[in-house]
């Protein structure tokens, strides 16, 4: 018993030595821009760095918000986040129903290429879609923006729905069937709500994929009239010149979203992500 | 069957083909157009000298594949690369293992745990980078006031010198990828039956035995496609990269997807960019295929 309990005491220490070590990393990156974010610049570029402000601030959060051309990214990227999700969320409902409901010659094969889509490099699609988008006008415009989105979010979104619907019985919808209705409106009366978390969970992960993406707007969104928050991030310190307070203030403000969405969402988006990885 | 039962049901099952079809046709067509077709682009195009702006094809055979790999900068883009990607995933699956071990654990303060890890994860990439940067910085970051406490020789550029460049940009990298492999691990662990780890427990197994007996071998499978997808990812990144160090300095931190995306929108030799591509996207299913196969192996040994 003394054994034991003494094991449990030791297993606590070396629990706790880790935790804060692990924590300590995670945090302390955000923890310090933070900080910066709040100082003023005589603090700022102070040779004995203080954690916590002498002098707390909100100069660099009120310069952000009152630069225009940051609040046009900001715009920017909500529009293409917003309607990236709502596209996304019907062309993989659509996309679920029918290859959870239906057998149809090649079904396997389109789902097998949908799970493609994520083990294909990103990179090698680079050259190809900025073509396709040339071709079609859609460079420096958001719709373009919002195809690229769809696309890549498909493995995780058409997979996702498509295993929730699985685990709904058809004796459910049949009873609809026989109300009268036909699979359109049997998907949206009696399919929709029954799957609602799990289109909750993939409408925050396309908005985050879309608000957090860097290499496809730096590359089809050059135009600062569409340029979204992310590109516009990169090149604070060309655009305003070096200001780290007032870059630490607009990083802290462009992650608040995604912290809010993602620690909602985390858990749906993880069985998402694990099962493709199973399945695959 | 009658004929006629037997008519119903093919006009009923081709119209459940359609319907199918129908209801799955946004998604396959925006496949179609911008996955299968860019694919049989990027084939063409690493045949071929691309002429901006009207992408006007030239065929010119295996020269650009033989500039890729004659390039003198392969080896060092290569190496990069396999650093990049092998040392970044060795830190995340340390840490990533230790995290979702700490919380299989029950102690006070493990929610708090939980949420602090996973910050790092929720953070947009540029975000990350920004941060670093600023710890990084020579002048005023943090990094080197700590580092001049210590010994002030050691202080240094961290992202504008070649020997510690790479290295401190992996480190970023880990940081912003290890909570991912937390979860997917903690997700991993939760698939394993408790009985297992009980009926090792009775027959007198310690910790370390049941974690590398049962838990490891049940995990085996789950984290070699874990680690096929990272490594993918890996090869990919390019976020961090371009925003902190942008290659540099010279080529110390140029790595594959970095490499690609210059010869495209730097030097506009799309021809060259493809061929770099299609490498890369031959070696990555190479992977998946001696993958799958070990996968056909392992599932027929279990059926035998």
């Amino acid at each position: 018993m003394t054994m034991n309990k003494k094991k449990r005491t030791l297993l606590l220490i070396l629990v706790y030595t880790l935790c804060i070590l692990i924590a300590v990393f995670a945090l302390a990156p955000f923890v310090w821009g933070i900080s910066t974010s709040l100082k003023n610049n005589t603090e700022v570029y102070s040779l004995t760095p203080t954690l916590i402000p002498k002098k707390m601030t909100l100069a660099n959060y009120i310069a952000v918000f009152h630069d225009p051309s940051m609040m046009k990214y900001f715009r920017n990227s909500l529009i293409v986040s917003l309607l990236s999700t709502a596209v996304s969320m019907v062309v993989a409902l659509l996309a679920a129903y029918g290859f959870s409901r239906y057998r149809f010659p090649g079904r396997s094969a389109m789902l097998t290429s949908v799970l493609f889509i994520r083990i294909l490099p990103r990179v090698c699609l680079l050259v190809p879609f900025y073509m396709i988008l040339a071709k079609l006008k859609l460079i420096n415009t958001i719709p373009g923006l919002v195809i690229v989105y769809l696309v890549v979010g498909m493995p995780l979104t058409v997979w996702l729905l498509k295993g929730y619907i699985d685990g709904i019985p058809i004796e459910v919808e049949e009873s609809a069937f026989v109300d009268g209705c036909g699979p359109v409106q049997s998907l949206i009366y009696v399919v929709v709500p029954m799957v609602a978390p799990a289109l909750a969970a993939v409408a925050m992960f396309v908005f985050i994929l879309a608000w957090n993406e860097f290499m496809f707007p730096l590359l089809f969104a050059k135009d600062q009239a569409c340029r979204t928050l992310s590109v516009g991030l990169a090149f604070y310190i060309d655009e305003t010149g070096i200001q780290w307070g007032q870059m630490m203030a607009a990083s802290i403000l462009m992650s608040i979203p995604a912290i809010l969405v993602f620690s909602y969402a985390q858990r749906y988006i993880v069985s998402g992500l694990s099962e493709g990885a199973v399945k695959g | 069957m009658s004929n006629r039962s037997k008519k119903v049901l093919t006009t009923r099952r081709k119209r459940e083909w359609g319907a199918g079809l129908l209801f799955v046709s946004p998604s396959v067509i925006a496949m179609a157009c911008m996955v299968a077709y860019p694919l049989v682009l990027v084939l063409i195009y690493s045949f071929c000298k691309v002429a901006l702006p009207k992408f006007d094809l030239k065929y010119i055979g295996f020269e650009n594949i033989r500039k890729v790999l004659t390039s003198s900068q392969l080896p060092i883009v290569l190496k990069n690369t396999i650093l990049w990607t092998f040392v970044s995933l060795f830190i995340r699956f340390v840490l990533g293992f230790a995290s979702a071990l700490i919380l299989q654990v029950d102690f006070k303060g493990k929610t708090l745990f939980r949420i602090i890890t996973l910050l790092p994860w929720t953070m947009p990439s540029i975000v990350a980078a920004n941060l670093w940067r600023w710890i990084y910085n020579p002048d005023t970051g943090i990094l080197n006031f700590l580092v001049k406490q210590i010994n002030p020789a050691a202080a240094t550029n961290w992202l504008g010198n070649s020997s510690t460049a790479l290295m401190a940009v992996i480190i970023s990298y880990s940081w912003m990828g290890f909570p991912y492999l937390m979860l997917m691990i903690v997700a991993g662990l939760q698939g394993i039956p408790k009985e297992y780890t009980e009926a090792a427990r009775i027959d007198g197994a310690n910790s370390i035995q049941v974690f590398f007996r049962i838990t490891l071998p049940q995990l085996k499978g789950f984290l070699l496609i874990l680690t096929l997808l990272e490594i993918i990812s890996g090869f990919n990144s390019f976020d961090l990269i371009f925003t902190m160090t942008g290659g540099g300095p010279g080529v110390a931190t140029e790595t594959v997807g970095l490499n690609i995306y210059r010869m495209a929108f730097q030097n506009y030799d799309f021809g060259k960019a493809s061929s770099m591509g299609i490498l890369l996207l031959v070696l990555v299913m190479i992977g998946f295929v001696v993958y799958s196969l070990g996968q056909r192996r392992k599932a027929r040994r279990w059926q035998g």
